[in-house]
């Protein structure tokens, strides 16, 4: 299944929030959706959900519009809004027909959720008593109840901790593994590149950057190092990396707590300072480090901005 | 489709389970219930303080001998057996009225339109009802005379039989001195209570119900419920679904007040209580009345709800709902005083402006209402009626839903209703 999203266009007024966005998903995969506030994530995000409508452009599920498609889709809003004053059950029961599950079965389902999330405790309790990341959580149960296809999570980390940020990982992994298409939009890039396999960074309603995040890294240049020195043998590591400088075997170099970093000119000369470390010092190990995504994105948004 | 029973089903528990809900119910069934018991105290204190001296059939009827042309007559029809030929006689001594018993009021509509009566007199029941039909041939009189005696008569069999005193009485049976009009002119008083009465009983469940639907769209938008429900439902069913449910909301207030009443006027054993009873209210009114009054009612209820939503959503956050529900809310007013008029018209109001009114936008349920409940109006005439303010009803909501659907999702910004109607409301939003 391949959820492709083409050309979408959205105005607002004289505002043109969408520029000819385009992108792809498999399913089974999950893609990262980047850019910075306003610049046109969420607004993707509804259009696929159908909540609001294009300008231009179209949505398809293996070439057919979305909403013929017949497939479930399932989404975490950007916008945290439960009912405040109605019963956490009740709610997730409400939502749960209005996806075509009877009574029994969104019951089940809520209180199948409930529980893998950790909040039975919140069952009959009203939504205004629990607290923001506890009714994060309730929103993205009532996402998934109806089991979706094409699975949408608009900013799912803000405003979790650490631990409920790993339950909610478990849960989208655990979706990808069965065949799910997964979209979502974060700021925590490290989460992004820890389990993205695809990404797309809008910036200014335009598409940057699009595709698959290894190939991508495979873009750029393998030009710097880290390379871990002896214990007590950091000073040293140092100076050697300001004679290499020095010399011209490379442009900079960095003291990190991982260890240094040192940008090479061009790929040929790393075995020519390796040579040359390891001749004056000793050293714990020596990697090829690839750019961040952080990196990446900084340096495309970056761009634009200029 | 199916969505709509769970939305209708969810927005009607979630109002009727809450406090807020539960304690003004409460609240208004105490007062339907002691209501019943305001005559009681009023004519308790009505004899403590020396109120007894009108009490109790000391009138005498002062009877008046109409003056009627030769050859003119007028048809009676006395369900009450109020006024038999003996007390007729004493008012028309040369028999110029025919009593009739077995007819209904469209025989006598129709023997006056036609002219083989001057006047036709209709009387239902003893305390409720009575119309007065009469064409241009009959003189002032005929009302006055009609005026005296059953002023006169209903006020002893009441003083006599319930006990009341005569400010109580004046205040159930305002019949008043009706001057010559055309065809079909109610009397006064009761036309005015009637009218006035069914005002009241439309307005306030409108605005209830617009307010439930108001305050339900705005928490849904200020709360950002509303993306994840888009998800899950149309606008449209959503929409339609809130006003079904207010519907339901505002019958089960009716249906709780109603029965409080009821309980109230049992336990003081209130005479009103007469006029309740199911032979009372089918001489008041055929069933078919009774239908087409829930037929206004009910879209009138629908057409206001969905503007009602539709202002709603236009607002930025709760602060603004009031300001929302103005333009509604002013536009039934505009309505409720149209019904007013109506009722209160004794001839004053151009019968032009009154069918205008019968079939204009937003005053029709008002004005046909009033029209059915308290004067006689063409079958014909309800059902142009019906017609239209279906159409009305259903414009209103594929406005209503447009706007809706238009403005739900726009949190920072506020649309005005002039600029909602000329921008894009029919374009895609």
């Amino acid at each position: 299944m391949l959820l492709s999203v083409t050309n979408l266009n959205k105005s607002y007024g004289s505002k043109h929030v969408l520029k000819d966005v385009s992108f792809e998903v498999k399913s089974g995969r999950t893609l990262g959706l980047l850019g910075r506030n306003g610049h046109g994530k969420s607004t993707t995000m509804k259009i696929i959900m159908g909540i609001i409508y294009s300008n231009s452009g179209e949505v398809t599920v293996d070439g057919v519009p979305i909403e013929k498609s017949g497939l479930k889709l399932g989404y975490l809003p950007e916008e945290r809004g439960l009912y405040q004053k109605i019963k956490v059950i009740d709610q997730m029961i409400y939502f749960g027909k209005l996806r075509g599950l009877t009574s029994t079965q969104a019951k089940t389902k809520a209180t199948d959720f409930l529980e893998k999330l950790e909040m039975t405790e919140y069952t009959q309790q009203k939504a205004n008593t629990l607290s923001k990341g506890n009714q994060q959580k309730i929103q993205l149960a009532i996402a998934m109840l109806n089991e979706p296809d094409i699975i949408i999570l608009d900013e799912p980390y803000s405003g979790l901790d650490p631990v409920n940020s790993r339950l909610l990982q478990n849960i989208i992994e655990e979706s990808a593994a069965q065949n799910k298409t997964i979209l979502f939009s974060s700021h925590q890039l490290n989460t992004v590149e820890e389990f993205c396999r695809d990404i797309c960074i809008i910036n200014h309603g335009e598409v940057l950057l699009n595709g698959n995040l290894r190939d991508i890294k495979n873009t750029y240049p393998k030009n710097k190092l880290l390379i871990v020195p002896e214990t007590g043998k950091e000073t040293q590591l140092v100076q050697i990396a300001k004679t290499l400088k020095d010399e011209g075997y490379c442009e900079n170099y960095k003291n990190t707590e991982q260890g240094l970093i040192v940008t090479i000119k061009d790929e040929g000369t790393k075995n020519t300072i390796l040579n040359k470390i390891l001749s004056q010092t000793e050293i714990n190990s020596f990697s090829i480090v690839e750019p961040a995504l952080l990196e990446i994105f900084l340096e495309k948004v970056g761009e634009t901005a200029e | 489709m199916k969505n709509i029973k769970h939305v209708i089903s969810f927005e009607y528990m979630s109002i009727v389970k809450t406090k807020s809900f539960i304690i003004v119910l409460a609240l208004m069934m105490i007062v339907a219930v002691g209501a019943s018991f305001l005559p009681v105290i009023i004519g308790f204190f009505g004899n403590v303080f020396g109120g007894n001296g009108e009490q109790n059939g000391d009138i005498t009827a002062d009877n008046q001998v109409v003056d009627i042309a030769p050859g003119s007559q007028i048809a009676v029809i006395d369900r009450t057996s109020l006024f038999t030929n003996d007390l007729l006689l004493q008012y028309m001594p040369d028999g110029s009225f025919v009593n009739y018993t077995e007819q209904d009021v469209n025989f006598i509509t129709q023997a006056v339109e036609e002219g083989h009566y001057i006047a036709g007199l209709y009387f239902v029941t003893p305390l409720s009802f009575m119309v007065i039909f009469q064409n241009t041939l009959a003189g002032p009189q005929a009302l006055a005379w009609v005026n005296q005696m059953v002023v006169t008569e209903y006020r002893n069999q009441l003083l006599a039989e319930h006990n009341l005193t005569q400010s109580m009485l004046d205040f159930i049976v305002q019949l008043e001195e009706v001057s010559a009009q055309p065809i079909f002119v109610p009397v006064g008083g009761l036309g005015f209570a009637v009218g006035y009465i069914v005002n009241f009983l439309i307005f306030f469940p409108l605005v209830f119900g617009g307010s439930i639907i108001a305050m339900a769209v705005i928490n849904e938008k200020t709360s950002k419920t509303v993306e994840l429900i888009f998800t899950s439902a149309k606008p449209s069913v959503i929409i339609v679904g809130k006003v079904i449910a207010a519907t339901l909301v505002i019958f089960t207030q009716i249906i709780a007040v109603a029965g409080s009443a009821l309980l109230g006027l049992r336990l003081t054993n209130n005479y009103l209580l007469q006029l309740l009873s199911p032979e009372i209210l089918a001489e008041l009114a055929t069933p078919i009345t009774y239908l087409y009054v829930g037929v206004f009612f009910v879209l009138a209820f629908f057409t206001f709800s969905f503007m009602f939503a539709a202002f709603a959503a236009t607002v930025r956050d709760v602060q603004e709902s009031s300001s929302a529900t103005l333009i509604p809310t002013m536009i039934m007013l505009g309505g409720f005083y149209t019904g007013l008029a109506i009722s209160m018209n004794t001839g004053w109001l151009n019968p032009l402006l009154i069918d205008i009114f019968s079939f204009a936008p937003f005053t029709s349920p008002f004005a046909m209402t009033i029209r059915i409940t308290a004067f006689f109006v063409p079958t014909h005439q309800i059902l142009l009626a019906i017609g239209v303010n279906v159409i009305y009803t259903v414009a209103v909501a594929f406005l209503s839903i447009k706007i809706y659907k238009k403005n739900i999702m726009a949190y920072g910004q506020k649309n005005s209703f002039f600029s909602l109607l000329k921008a894009k409301i029919l374009k895609k939003a």
